[in-house]
């Protein structure tokens, strides 16, 4: 965690994240409107406390805030906390319920980029690496991090999904049933999410791939494992949208692929590689 | 005269076993002539709905015939060994028998505790068996009782408010697949019963606009749909109906699945896999099981509903504690109106032995006291008459009160030694030749 001014901004963002995923679980769990309320509250918060904290970073080391794998851990959690709060505000009835996943995922992706911010400064000094001086490459990061976000919430989305579909097959009631928004509701969400974070996938992707070809990097750079694994993630999403508006595909079945695709995008981030660098 | 009941319902029995035993309206007249056809059975009554199947009767003691009769007539109206229903099929006899059916008249017996629906069934059931002549008088009672303990039971308990309902669990269940309000969903009505009417009414109650109504018989369809503002289908377009319905709510006197896998696997592509919910409220089941395997298929029947609401149901054992309180006494009673029934010929067997002794005398003292006036013989005969009811009424006393006591037939058979009773007015006496049983057994082993 970075000292000072921003550092304490992160800290008071960590813990509005905390308060704020505390505050949805127990809605998800107690269905009271106060204990979301109060979630939306510190959610708020910890968004502004986190835009301050990047705003400090940026003015500090007139760097973009993503030079580093722990600072777009960080940007991760900021756009994800962001992205929910817009369509929070855009949705209706409220998606209190996602919330209690899209927040404690904020305060994971948070912390564990404070984890990895420690381990980088005890191991060397950080540089900044040629690409990333580049509008493309802050573009090709934008756009992953806010097309993540979207699909993290999507993923979100279908995992209540199966659970709800579960508990409906099973005919169970207590629990969670009851608490979780309609099926269709869901899945209508996740597919809207998937829609708008596709472009942006591709945006980045793309971008990306200019990046890599003017700036010389070598044929090389197409077999890399990290880039593979970004072309397998957007494929996968290629071909829900195209199952879900040519075949049809509802239920179960696409929401499946919603998970396998979350799963591809983090296999993504931790491939290992060559060719692509944060510094 | 035994009364003894067999039955089985949904806490004996899961859907796929009782809906082979389920006897449909249309069956039930045949069925009803089909049981007083059998030699023992005096009276008889069968009380058929989706949560039980129940046959009351009344047999003839000199028989010896038991309650195993009506089991096997159960099963063997449905072409089945009454064997395959060993342990879920239960039995009742006299006094617990007819608390059984107050109980189930009061909605105590019911999942849905209170549910108001069961009345209307026993009363249908005891039209049935009037319409079908096989209701005698103790049966008649019965049901005329059951009824009254019913009424009771809800106008003097709680018992039956705030029941939570067949068509509100499926309201609760159709929230969680399209959302709180059905706003924009069709719901279409297969077959046109009560349950149905008014699972759809629920739903329609949430939002939904557009009701479909699908029924054998057109004209009836029409009548529905005209009730919801909807538009009646032929059964023959159920495939074209299903691509717009959302919601499905069956009840049907199918004796078979009308809805199965091929056509609902169809009918999903068609539609595009938009979810479908199906409600099948039919005993025996409209819809396939295996319907429920599919993908975006919700299936649930009457006993997925019925568990939905027992978890819902509300601990309210004071109310049950009250309507039972209705019951037994109810139940009480019409063990007595039976037992003073079953000895008023030994009432009128005393009256006429004391009234034929006196027209004797009289007629003896008549040639011996040639000498006395009009005036004087009627005298003589108010004396005799006074006399033999003296003597008579301290009996009829002591007979009525044997009636009151379970089971105690002495002072019966003392009175009827002391009169010197023939034996052949035991033919019109089944009670004392009944062993007073007071039993149940339930499940059968």
């Amino acid at each position: 965690m970075p000292n000072g001014t921003e550092g304490f901004l992160l800290v008071a963002a960590a813990v509005a994240y905390l308060i704020a995923s505390v505050g949805y679980g127990a809605n998800l769990l107690l269905r009271r409107l106060n204990l979301a309320r109060t979630g939306q509250y510190a959610a708020i918060l910890a968004v502004v406390c986190h835009t301050f904290a990047i705003g400090v970073h940026c003015a500090v080391t007139r760097q973009t805030p993503f030079t580093t794998p722990a600072e777009t851990l960080s940007a991760s959690a900021w756009t994800v906390a962001l992205v929910y709060l817009i369509l929070e505000f855009l949705i209706k009835p409220k998606p209190y319920a996602l919330g209690a996943l899209a927040l404690p995922a904020s305060f994971l992706c948070l912390f564990a980029g404070a984890v990895l911010h420690q381990t980088q400064r005890s191991n060397a000094p950080i540089t900044v690496a040629p690409e990333l001086d580049s509008r493309l490459i802050s573009l090709h990061v934008i756009a992953i991090l806010f097309a993540f976000s979207l699909l993290m919430l999507a993923f979100g989305c279908a995992l209540l999904y199966l659970v709800q579909h579960r508990m409906l097959k099973r005919k169970r009631s207590g629990g969670l049933f009851g608490k979780l928004p309609p099926l269709t509701t869901l899945e209508t969400q996740a597919f809207s999410m998937v829609a708008f974070a596709f472009p942006l996938l591709t945006v980045g992707l793309v971008s990306g791939v200019i990046r890599a070809a003017a700036g010389g990097l070598s044929g090389a750079w197409a077999a890399d494992p990290k880039i593979l694994a970004s072309t397998v993630t957007w494929l996968v999403y290629g071909v829900y949208l195209g199952l879900h508006s040519i075949a049809h595909w509802r239920g179960p079945r696409a929401n499946y692929i919603l998970i396998g695709g979350l799963l591809a995008a983090l296999a993504t981030y931790f491939m290992p590689t060559t060719a692509h660098r944060f510094g | 005269m035994p009364l003894v009941l067999v039955g089985i319902n949904h806490e004996s029995a899961p859907v796929e076993v009782r809906e082979k035993l389920a006897i449909g309206e249309h069956a039930l007249p045949r069925t009803l002539l089909a049981l007083s056809g059998l030699g023992p059975v005096l009276e008889g009554a069968i009380l058929s709905t989706c949560n039980r199947t129940e046959i009351y009767a009344v047999l003839d003691p000199e028989s010896g015939a038991t309650e195993e009769i009506l089991a096997e007539f159960l099963a063997g109206q449905h072409g089945l060994s009454r064997h395959q229903f060993d342990g879920r099929l239960y039995f009742y006899r006299d006094g617990a028998a007819a608390n059984h059916l107050f109980s189930v008249a009061a909605g105590v017996d019911s999942m849905i505790l209170g549910e108001p629906d069961i009345q209307r069934q026993v009363k249908q059931a005891m039209e049935a068996a009037q319409g079908a002549k096989t209701l005698g008088t103790l049966l008649n009672r019965l049901f005329q009782d059951a009824l009254v303990a019913g009424k009771r039971a809800r106008t003097e308990t709680e018992i039956a408010r705030g029941a939570f309902s067949i068509g509100a669990a499926a309201v609760e269940r159709a929230a969680q697949i399209f959302g709180d309000s059905l706003e924009g969903n069709t719901v279409l009505v297969l077959g046109a019963g009560k349950m149905s009417e008014v699972t759809a009414r629920h739903l329609q109650a949430k939002g939904a606009p557009t009701v479909l109504v699908a029924n054998r018989t057109y004209e009836r369809a029409e009548h529905l749909a005209a009730q919801f503002g909807g538009h009646a289908r032929r059964f023959d377009e159920l495939e074209s109906a299903l691509l717009s319905a959302d919601i499905v709510v069956c009840s049907t006197s199918a004796p078979h699945p009308v809805v199965t896998r091929t056509l609902i696997k169809n009918a999903m592509r068609a539609r595009h896999n938009r979810p479908l919910f199906l409600i099948d409220i039919a005993v025996p089941r409209d819809v396939e099981a295996s319907v429920g395997d599919l993908d975006n298929v919700y299936l649930y029947n009457i006993d997925d509903l019925m568990q939905i609401v027992a978890g819902a149901r509300q601990t309210r054992s004071g109310e049950v504690a009250q309507a039972r309180d209705i019951i037994d006494a109810m139940a009480t009673e019409y063990g007595r109106w039976r037992q003073s029934l079953e000895v008023a010929p030994t009432i009128v067997a005393v009256r006429d032995k004391l009234a034929a002794v006196r027209a004797a005398e009289l007629a003896r003292l008549r040639t011996r006291l040639p000498g006395l006036s009009d005036k004087e013989w009627r005298s003589v005969e108010a004396a005799m008459e006074s006399l033999t009811n003296k003597i008579a009424h301290p009996a009829i006393v002591a007979i009525k009160s044997s009636a009151t006591e379970t089971g105690d037939s002495a002072a019966l058979e003392t009175i009827r030694q002391v009169f010197g009773l023939e034996r052949e007015d035991d033919d019109q006496l089944p009670a004392t030749a009944v062993p007073a049983a007071n039993t149940r057994r339930a499940p059968d082993a």
